[in-house]
């Protein structure tokens, strides 16, 4: 059936053989680099599972952050999501006060935050923070992706509070729609 | 056939100049392996971090994927295990993600 299916694409498309398995290849490469491995690390541990969504780079004016997300989910007991990020920006961001995720009909606000480092990078600061948000909130991104429009960061910068947005999402939501599924359907959810 | 044949040999003198990411076992045409660089003593943690070092044709490679960035990165201090995942594309795309585990 297939080796039909094969012979009959090879003489419609008029290739030489040497290109059409060439063809075939890298076309069957696109479908193998679109796996999850690309964009979910999952590790199974004592009574639940180590979640790792694998950094993505989402954008706004004058900002570029490099985003992981990372769940250690425990049957039997409260668990936080961490959202720890890479700033790069004009002016050094010292400290974070908040993340908000902004969906069309909802907004999800971290809670506990804290600076990793704040290191200058060529004519750029480069920052490194960690934000946590609750597991229900992390199941609410998690089926609501779609309706993500932009990521505030409320931060602090030589005394002076921020308001920085990001709203070029593409790479967040398209590593979501593959990752969502898998951790949805493992947490029962 | 004969070009058929020329292809292959092509792809495998391309490939052997071309990109390329360590990996214990090597694809000419295709490499997707996972496995484990170090094992340390200390107890599985809850922390993660990755990075990931890619390289185009052999001619442009970058990245830093040292367990020292990563584990700054992640915040780790006590390291349990570290990862990778490699993977070549007919020489002309390779790519080296490092994943380091601790507390």
């Amino acid at each position: 059936m297939a080796n039909k299916l094969y012979f009959t694409l090879f003489e419609k498309s008029g290739l030489k053989p040497a290109f059409f398995v060439l063809g075939l290849f890298l076309t069957s490469m696109v479908g193998i680099s679109q796996d999850s491995n690309k964009y979910l690390k999952s590790l199974k541990q004592e009574n639940g599972s180590l979640y790792f969504i694998l950094p993505t780079e989402i954008k706004g004016k004058s900002l570029k952050i490099n985003l992981d997300i990372t769940l250690l989910y425990n049957k039997d007991s409260v668990n936080n999501v961490f959202l720890k990020f890479t700033t790069s920006s004009k002016q050094p961001l010292s400290k974070l006060d908040s993340v908000q995720l902004n969906f069309v009909e909802k907004h999800i606000k971290s809670t506990a935050h804290k600076l990793y480092f704040l290191e200058k990078k060529g004519k750029n600061w480069k920052s490194r923070f960690e934000a946590i948000i609750s597991f229900e909130d992390f199941i609410a991104l998690l089926k609501n992706y779609n309706s993500l429009q932009s990521i505030d960061l409320f931060v602090e910068s030589e005394g002076e509070q921020l308001n920085l947005e990001a709203n070029k999402l593409k790479r967040l939501i398209e590593s979501l729609s593959i990752c969502s599924p898998i951790i949805l359907t493992e947490l029962k959810q | 056939m004969k070009k058929l044949v020329y292809g292959v040999f092509a792809a495998v003198l391309f490939s052997s100049c071309g990109a390329y990411a360590p990996s214990p076992v090597t694809g000419f045409l295709f490499t997707d392996v996972k496995g484990n660089a170090m094992v340390t003593s200390n107890s599985l943690g809850s922390k993660v971090g990755s990075a990931e070092a890619s390289s185009i044709l052999g001619i442009i490679g970058t990245g830093d994927v040292s367990v020292q960035t990563i584990a700054k990165n992640a915040n780790i201090s006590k390291i349990s295990h570290v990862d990778y995942h490699t993977k070549n594309i007919l020489g002309i795309y390779a790519t080296h993600t490092v994943f380091v585990y601790g507390q």
